[in-house]
């Protein structure tokens, strides 16, 4: 969830819209810090990169951390993706839409 | 946009206690979020359960092994204050002060922020758990099922040292392999073994306290010969000379072996692949010449076995400290290393 987060904020990918793309689309609260947990574990595994920008006066003088996906991050959401369709398909149940 | 200020205390909690390189730009975030109109209340949410998250999925176990150094602090005292007849030779003092020195080390890790530190010490922090496990297992075989034959004791005491020895090794491996730096294989290496070091104390000291009579029992000999009145005060002194000796040992034992993992790997690295190969053929008849070293030392009289002991030892040490090394090299990319000539 949050790689796709990443790929739909593009440049703008920091903590505040992250979380804003998971909450909306899951109508659920975000724990900031739980975002901040994946993040570092896909940095950690090379799916994800960083890199500060400036601190601003409305964050009390602290920087932002941007995030962007990497290409190897972006083939492992491909072959998710497909893992989960070929998966999908096999069960009759969650086909066409919701009873 | 709100113009007040966030939750001061809450800021500074979250700059503070938050684990990791992101623990800034975690705080700004909150304040950010704050300003747009967030409640306090789910400020001070937000900040308690990123400290939380921060504890419970540091990958470098910083956080939970200050608590763990505490812990055992905690237990010695417990102990040493229900039987002082167990004092007067030091040894409290001396692991007091080792101790201190284990859980300044685990606060120096959680307080890391540079991701190639956090790498190393993640690598450290899994072999580190592994070991504990080892470590404990081997302490509660010999605890809850004492009665051995003689195979039986030498696999459970040799292979808990082997396998030090070996996950030792990988540390430093491990941790090289991460971040190139054989200072950072050598950090990682001191990491696993405190690791392993704090769960194995913990571990044993509660036992020590739970059944108490079991220990002195076990210690029955030892009580007599050392003319004490208090049992419980003899057992309280073998575990503090058992904690002092493991609390020195394995530090030792860590700074050489996982140095020499990193160099290891670092040397198997810059080797063609053929030559990591030869290498694996050969390192299992090391380690089989090691052991059976270890279990010819094991047949003879306790004054002829040290030259046996130290050569199987080291045979079957270098055999597992090269493990990780070979592995790697082995399973490593064909771009990561020199090509034939």
């Amino acid at each position: 969830m949050v790689m796709f987060a990443l790929i739909r904020l593009g440049d703008a990918a920091y903590g505040v819209p992250i979380s804003k793309i998971i909450e909306e689309s899951t109508n659920r609260e975000v724990l900031v810090g739980s975002v901040y947990a994946a993040l570092e574990r896909l940095e950690a595994k090379g799916f994800v990169l960083s890199e500060v920008g400036e601190p601003t006066p409305e964050r009390g003088g602290r920087a932002k951390r941007y995030f962007r996906i990497t290409d190897n991050g972006l083939r492992q959401v491909r072959d998710t993706r497909g893992a989960l369709v070929k998966l999908w398909k096999g069960i009759p149940a969650l086909q066409g839409g919701t009873r | 946009m709100k113009a007040s200020h966030p939750p001061i205390l809450a800021t500074k909690l979250v700059g503070q206690l938050v684990s990791g390189p992101h623990g800034d730009a975690l705080a700004g975030d909150l304040i950010e979020q704050y300003r747009q109109g967030r409640s306090a209340v789910w400020f001070w949410r937000q900040a308690l359960l990123a400290i939380i998250v921060s504890f419970t999925k540091d990958r470098t176990l910083g956080g939970p092994a200050v608590l763990g150094s505490l812990l055992v602090l905690l237990l010695m005292i417990v102990s040493v204050g229900r039987h002082p007849s167990s004092l007067g030779s030091g040894l409290f003092i001396m692991d007091l002060a080792l101790l201190s020195g284990y859980g300044a080390f685990s606060m120096w890790v959680w307080r890391q922020r540079r991701p190639e530190e956090r790498e190393a010490l993640a690598a450290g922090a899994q072999t580190g758990v592994i070991l504990g496990v080892v470590l404990i297992a081997s302490h509660a075989i010999e605890w809850f099922a004492p009665v051995e034959t003689r195979a039986v004791q030498l696999v459970r005491g040799a292979g808990s040292v082997l396998l030090m020895l070996g996950l030792l090794g990988a540390a430093g491996s491990a941790a090289w392999q991460r971040t190139r730096s054989t200072m950072l294989a050598v950090i990682a290496g001191l990491w696993c073994g405190s690791l392993a070091v704090v769960s194995l104390l913990s571990f044993a000291l509660t036992l020590n306290l739970a059944f108490e009579a079991h220990a002195a029992a076990w210690l029955h000999e030892p009580f007599v010969a050392s003319g004490m009145g208090d049992a419980g005060g003899v057992v309280v002194r073998n575990s503090l000379e058992a904690a002092s000796e493991i609390l020195v040992r394995i530090p030792i034992a860590a700074l050489v072996l996982a140095f020499s993992g990193g160099v290891l790997n670092a040397w198997m690295m810059k080797r063609p692949r053929r030559l990591a190969v030869l290498v694996a053929w050969f390192t299992p008849f090391f380690f089989v010449a090691g052991a059976a070293s270890l279990w010819y030392a094991d047949s003879l009289d306790r004054a002829a076995r040290p030259p046996f002991v130290l050569a199987g030892v080291l045979t079957a040490g270098i055999a597992l400290c090269g493990a990780h090394p070979i592995w790697s090299s082995l399973s490593s990319r064909r771009g990561d290393r020199p090509r034939r000539s």
